[in-house]
């Protein structure tokens, strides 16, 4: 797969960048819609938190949950068109004989450049809202593209499930807004209930989730054991996604 | 089969099975525990074996459904093989359907470039070859606006310029051309055969059987996923005509036994085969109704295949509402494209019927010989009187038939659309004598 994925890599970044650029073309203002949902979620938080329910001083929820939220939307919506990318891209796929990976692939690098943006947009708002960057901020990006790495992954794993049973993509869909309220995204830990709080160690998603929120709110970079924990998903899911694909490859060609 | 540098394509044994499933959740099921009995088989391909040497232009033929798309998509690489082995030496291009990849959202311009990262081509190579694409997709201003706007045959001016100039070594070339007008389509063979004599090799798959002939060296015959005959073109080409002439056949006379023929045709003697759909077709105007019309052969047995330079009869049973004092009936033959081959009447042929009163019937049989190349031709009968409108402003029937023409023969009488009554004179003039 990554041998795939490397000899077409001009292919996957310019189509990656191409499609970032021209997932609107045709509307009047372009490329800045990529910019307008992070943005509208920020001014969204602002006004909620100090405005309309001021919160207790030092709690600081609006950074929470924007520091949450714009990472998360980024990846959900990545899990879902990695999902959705083959049967997206069937009318390359019936034409061409390219790898089925590359597909994938392109669609998480698009959303890998989504990921810096947003990230960016949610530092700038840290700034705003009080907090001091310090080196630990170098590391939001690094968990950022690993997050990718990982709805990537599942997208490996799914992608090909979902050629065989649409309804996956659609499910995905769904189960991406429960995930969100099982992941301390809006909610803080302190809120959850004991027991969904006791197995957040088993959600995946914590784990990035904590290591891009923490450096921009309390300035201090993610463990050591939480980026070998991250490293190990997003490999794990790689490679039962390759595999999958590959013993698939057949089936999913007859059905695209 | 040829050394290696010679082959460009080697197929050995390719079978290719599809699995038809009620139910996806069963598809699953078997993934993870197979069991017989949830899925229903079906061959599309079965033990296939040919090989198509560097530089020449195979054609494939054979009906909807022998398979023929199959065995494309698995020489591409985008379905792979249930058993047996395709190699393939060089680069692959496909004019599946309509160029794939192709984003309406761009401009031409635009989507050569997008095509060209697609296949694999090094940046800047498309912009190099963007002049030649452009001069040849003839496309004027719409080069430079949204292919949203093109019409279908300008979409396949597009991508067939953009491959052509792909420099493909193996170029597969599908029906997807037959959209294109008709100069353009001159066009295309012309490039094709230009590209052939640099050593590309093209796959050619048509039902115009007769740009097989033309273009291609050998070609192959599928049925039922099975290979019938690799030869010659036109050997194929006839071989192919012959099997859809015979199956038409066999079909009509199955359909024959269910479905009897209306019985206002069947009284009146037009009994066997009425090609007539909807009888009878009703000329109120000029108060005649057809109620059937049939081909039979010389033996006035019903039949619509015939071989070329054969007898073919037209009969036409007509009936008068109303008192006619000078009827008329002509006859149209149209072939493949609908483009009419032929057309002559009654009256025309100086055999005018007499006049008709109200309620009585007249069998007119128009006897043809079948000097026309071989494939399908459509007929339909006009009713009017001498007089009136002109013969091709009368109410015509809908198209019957088809007509097939066939030819056993492996050497052709002639070539081209119609055999014109030929007689031959020969002498050997001195130098001095020539006009």
């Amino acid at each position: 797969m990554i041998g795939d994925i490397f000899g077409h890599r001009s292919f996957v970044f310019a189509n990656a960048w191409r499609e970032t650029r021209t997932r609107y073309a045709g509307t009047a203002m372009g490329a800045f819609w990529h910019i307008v949902q992070p943005l509208f979620l920020i001014l969204l938080f602002s006004v909620l938190f100090t405005g309309l329910f001021p919160s207790r001083p030092g709690s600081n929820a609006a950074l929470h949950i924007m520091t949450g939220m714009l990472p998360w939307v980024v990846f959900a919506d990545c899990l879902v068109r990695c999902t959705t990318s083959l049967t997206d891209n069937a009318h390359y796929l019936r034409k061409l004989p390219l790898p089925e990976t590359l597909f994938v692939a392109r669609t998480a690098v698009s959303a890998g450049l989504m990921m810096l943006l947003s990230l960016a947009l949610a530092a700038m708002a840290a700034v705003a809202f009080g907090a001091r960057p310090n080196w630990s901020w170098l590391t939001v990006p690094i968990a950022g593209l690993l997050m990718i790495g990982f709805a990537f992954g599942l997208g490996l794993i799914l992608a090909p499930i979902h050629v065989l049973l649409r309804d996956t993509g659609q499910a995905i869909g769904v189960f991406s807004q429960f995930w969100m309220w099982l992941t301390p995204v809006v909610l803080t830990p302190e809120v959850m209930p004991g027991a969904l709080r006791a197995a957040q160690p088993w959600n995946p998603a914590f784990w990035f989730v904590q290591a891009i929120r923490e450096p921009l709110v309390s300035g201090q970079a993610a463990p050591i054991v939480t980026w070998i924990i991250m490293l190990s998903l997003v490999s794990a899911t790689l490679l039962l996604g390759d595999r999958l694909i590959r013993r698939l490859r057949s089936d999913i060609r007859d059905l695209l | 089969m040829a050394n290696s540098h010679e082959t460009a394509i080697g197929v050995a044994a390719l079978s290719k099975r599809f699995r038809l499933y009620r139910n996806p959740i069963g598809r699953i099921a078997d993934l993870i525990r197979p069991r017989a009995g949830r899925f229903e088989e079906i061959w599309s391909l079965r033990d296939v074996t040919f090989s198509v040497r560097r530089g020449e232009c195979f054609g494939i033929v054979g009906q909807n459904g022998s398979g023929k798309s199959t065995l494309l998509k698995l020489v591409t690489g985008t379905l792979l093989p249930t058993s047996g082995s395709i190699q393939v030496n060089g680069r692959v291009l496909a004019l599946l359907e309509l160029g794939g990849g192709i984003n309406p959202e761009l401009t031409g311009r635009q989507n050569v470039i997008m095509s060209a990262a697609l296949l694999g081509f090094p940046e800047g190579y498309a912009e190099a070859k963007m002049s030649e694409i452009e001069e040849f997709a003839e496309l004027g201003e719409f080069f430079d606006r949204p292919m949203a706007i093109y019409s279908s045959g300008m979409y396949v001016r597009l991508a067939f310029s953009i491959y052509l100039f792909m420099d493909p070594e193996v170029f597969i070339v599908d029906e997807a051309l037959s959209v294109g007008d008709v100069f353009f389509q001159q066009k295309c063979y012309e490039a094709l055969k230009k590209i052939m004599k640099a050593g590309t090799t093209v796959l050619f798959v048509s039902h115009d059987t007769g740009a097989i002939q033309k273009l291609c060296d050998r070609a192959l015959l599928l049925d039922h996923g099975r290979i019938e005959f690799i030869g010659l073109p036109d050997e194929v080409v006839n071989r192919y005509h012959t099997k859809l002439g015979r199956l038409t056949q066999e079909r009509r006379e199955r359909n024959d036994n269910v479905e009897p023929p209306p019985p206002n045709a069947m009284a009146a003697g037009v009994v066997e085969g009425n090609l007539l759909r909807q009888a009878p077709f009703a000329a109120s105007d000029v108060g005649l109704s057809l109620l059937g019309a049939q081909l039979a052969d010389s033996d006035g047995h019903a039949t619509t295949v015939q071989e070329v330079a054969g007898t073919i009869s037209v009969r036409a049973l007509v009936e008068a509402t109303r008192d006619v004092a000078n009827p008329n009936f002509s006859l149209a033959l149209f072939d493949r494209f609908g483009a009419l081959v032929f057309r002559t009447s009654l009256a025309r042929l100086g055999a005018a019927p007499p006049p008709m009163t109200a309620g009585q019937r007249l069998l007119s049989s128009f006897d043809l010989t079948c000097r026309l190349a071989v494939g399908q031709y459509t007929f339909s009968i006009g009713l009017g009187q001498t007089g009136g409108l002109s013969e091709e402003d009368y109410p015509h029937s809908p198209m019957m038939g088809p007509l097939f023409v066939t030819s056993d023969r492996s050497t052709s009488l002639f070539y081209g659309q119609v055999g014109l009554a030929t007689s031959i004179a020969s002498a050997s003039p001195r130098s001095g004598d020539v006009p």
